[in-house]
């Protein structure tokens, strides 16, 4: 029986957003493509009165996999693919990661405090945009320590700092690509409550699904390709498996397989490059960013470093 | 004007590219893209061009980041040791003296290797620039988290000019389109004997076998006036190709 995913299957919503940066394009997928809207009709006596009381809502298209298990399978296609050190079993390090994944979702009370006012606005006009707004302010939010933490990777480590570079590129087209998803959902889901039948919203959303579809595929799969690269050097700079836990102190790239590092490389850029022109067909406008005023004079200082002949950038 | 221009094109030096995707030298770059947008100018990006600009902002990302980190990160914990001051006191005054014995010696290195810039002054300025603001506001940091700070400035930077860069050069979205064309070597060959090395004579190359082959004018629009500029007239002597600043280039397309 389909089970309504605002209240049942919060755990597999909840959970996803534990890990953010790992699975957010996952729970993305289940909160607003795998789902189909319902119409329940009843009718109420009040005063003697007779009324129909019409309730909408979403079910889960698909049957609900435990939060553990899905963070499990996705640990596995990871570490399979990365090529581990012979001191570490692959098995060990699934279940490792994943135990770090629901714990830190279990700690989260921020999350859970959010998606239970989720749960209640349900009901409520707009549960898509709720949804989608709820998951870009949560990941605006964290910018900046994801920007702290790549910084402070760089400072322990000795990887160039345009390797870190291209983890914020990636959080930045991460937001880019929620403001995408917040506009298509806004659009659909206002002519969705507008319109005249069940028939007619149903249609609506179908659409919608159709479009966010691609994109979301898209985004998974980048988000994919930022884990395995970062697994991959995480485990090849840990000793033991408590270290893997913990985050190795120092990030020495001399301790890792140039040909494996490039291949992950690449391919994470490639598809970051991909999702980047897909975000383009979507808003023509979503590279032209208003300036920082707090940023000019770091700005100034990198474009007279970039114009400087390339000879003259060493020691 | 529009009536005695020829048919013709532009092909951009990396410098055109970044000082559109910096914001740097806009008067001349607007006066090159409403020129292109009135004229209907076609203009091209050569693989070579696209390289070298990429390589450039990494080139320039990775030099601070090393400075920072290897340099001023270093020295500072160096100082407080030697002044036995512990690492995690907040910066002070005498932090921005021990950066100024460091950028001082980094001076000399720089002027002992003969290099055309000095990429240190940049980087000293912006450092203790900063360092004296927070100073001046009062804010009390220690040296981690003032390292964190450049850091992060730097990276909000680098990270948002992947914006401009994707939409002039990767997905084309303005003024320019990439081209690929197959050059002749011995074109740069000889441009070598003009002193003008890779990756410049390769840039030229471009323009040049594109000119043979498309039978359209071709103009170089660059800002490099040393090593391209200063031998347009030589360059125009040896391959019959026009380069110029920006300002110029439609000019150089009238019959």
């Amino acid at each position: 029986m389909p089970t309504k995913i605002l209240s049942v299957d919060e755990t597999m919503i909840t959970s996803s957003f534990g890990g953010l940066i790992d699975d957010s394009g996952s729970v993305l997928r289940f909160g607003l493509i795998d789902i189909k809207p319902v119409e329940v009709v009843e009718t109420i006596k009040r005063c003697g009165v007779k009324f129909q009381r019409t309730t909408r809502y979403f079910e889960s298209l698909k049957p609900s996999q435990s939060y553990e298990d899905f963070v499990t399978l996705i640990n596995k296609v990871i570490f399979t693919k990365i090529d581990v050190p012979s001191k570490f079993e692959v098995d060990q390090l699934v279940k490792l990661s994943t135990q770090k994944s629901v714990m830190r979702y279990e700690s989260d009370t921020e999350l859970k405090n959010a998606i239970e006012e989720l749960r209640n606005s349900s009901k409520i006009g707009r549960p898509l945009l709720n949804f989608t707004l709820f998951v870009k302010n949560r990941f605006e939010t964290k910018r900046e320590v994801y920007l702290e933490s790549e910084a402070m990777r760089f400072l322990n480590s000795n990887f160039p700092l345009s390797f870190f570079n291209k983890f914020v590129i990636f959080d930045n087209t991460f937001f880019d690509f929620l403001k995408v998803l917040e506009k298509i959902v806004r659009w659909y889901e206002l002519r969705a409550t507008t319109s005249r039948n069940f028939r007619m919203y149903s249609k609506q959303i179908s659409e919608m699904k159709k479009i966010l579809s691609p994109l979301i595929d898209q985004i998974d799969r980048c988000l994919f390709d930022v884990s395995c690269l970062k697994n991959y050097i995480l485990v090849w700079n840990s000793d033991s498996y408590e270290e893997i836990l913990e985050e190795p102190k120092f990030l020495d790239f001399g301790k890792i397989n140039p040909s494996k590092f490039n291949e992950l490389s690449n391919e994470f850029e490639t598809r970051l490059t991909e999702i980047r022109g897909l975000l383009l067909e979507f808003d023509t406008q979503i590279f032209q960013k208003e300036p920082r005023l707090e940023n000019e004079f770091t700005e100034k200082m990198f474009a007279k470093l970039t114009m400087m002949p390339s000879e003259d950038l060493s020691l | 004007m529009k009536d005695l221009l020829s048919s013709g094109c532009f092909f951009l030096d990396t410098t055109i590219l970044l000082s559109q995707i910096l914001k740097e030298n806009s008067v001349r770059i607007e006066k090159l893209k409403n020129d292109i947008k009135s004229y209907k100018i076609p203009c091209y990006i050569s693989d070579s061009v696209q390289n070298e600009c990429k390589d450039k902002i990494e080139k320039a990302l990775n030099f601070v980041g090393q400075i920072v980190k290897d340099t001023i990160n270093l020295r500072l914990e160096e100082e407080r040791t030697r002044r036995r001051i512990s690492l995690t006191s907040p910066i002070s005054s005498d932090d921005i003296i021990a950066l100024e014995k460091t950028f001082s010696l980094l001076h000399g290195a720089m002027k002992a290797s003969h290099k055309l810039t000095n990429p240190i002054e940049v980087i000293e300025e912006w450092t203790i620039k900063y360092l004296g603001e927070k100073l001046e506001q009062g804010t009390i940091f220690d040296k981690n988290q003032f390292m964190m700070e450049l850091v992060k400035n730097i990276l909000k930077v680098t990270s948002s000019i992947q914006d401009p860069y994707d939409e002039l050069v990767t997905f084309e979205r303005s003024f320019a389109r990439k081209i690929n064309v197959v050059i002749d070597l011995r074109i740069v060959d000889s441009l070598l004997n003009i002193d003008i090395h890779k990756p410049d004579s390769i840039h030229l190359a471009c323009a040049w076998c594109h000119q043979i082959n498309s039978n359209e004018r071709t103009v170089f629009v660059t800002f490099d006036f040393s090593s391209i500029i200063s031998k347009q007239d030589e360059i125009r002597k040896l391959l019959n190709l026009v380069c110029c600043d920006p300002l110029y280039a439609i000019y150089h397309l009238v019959h």
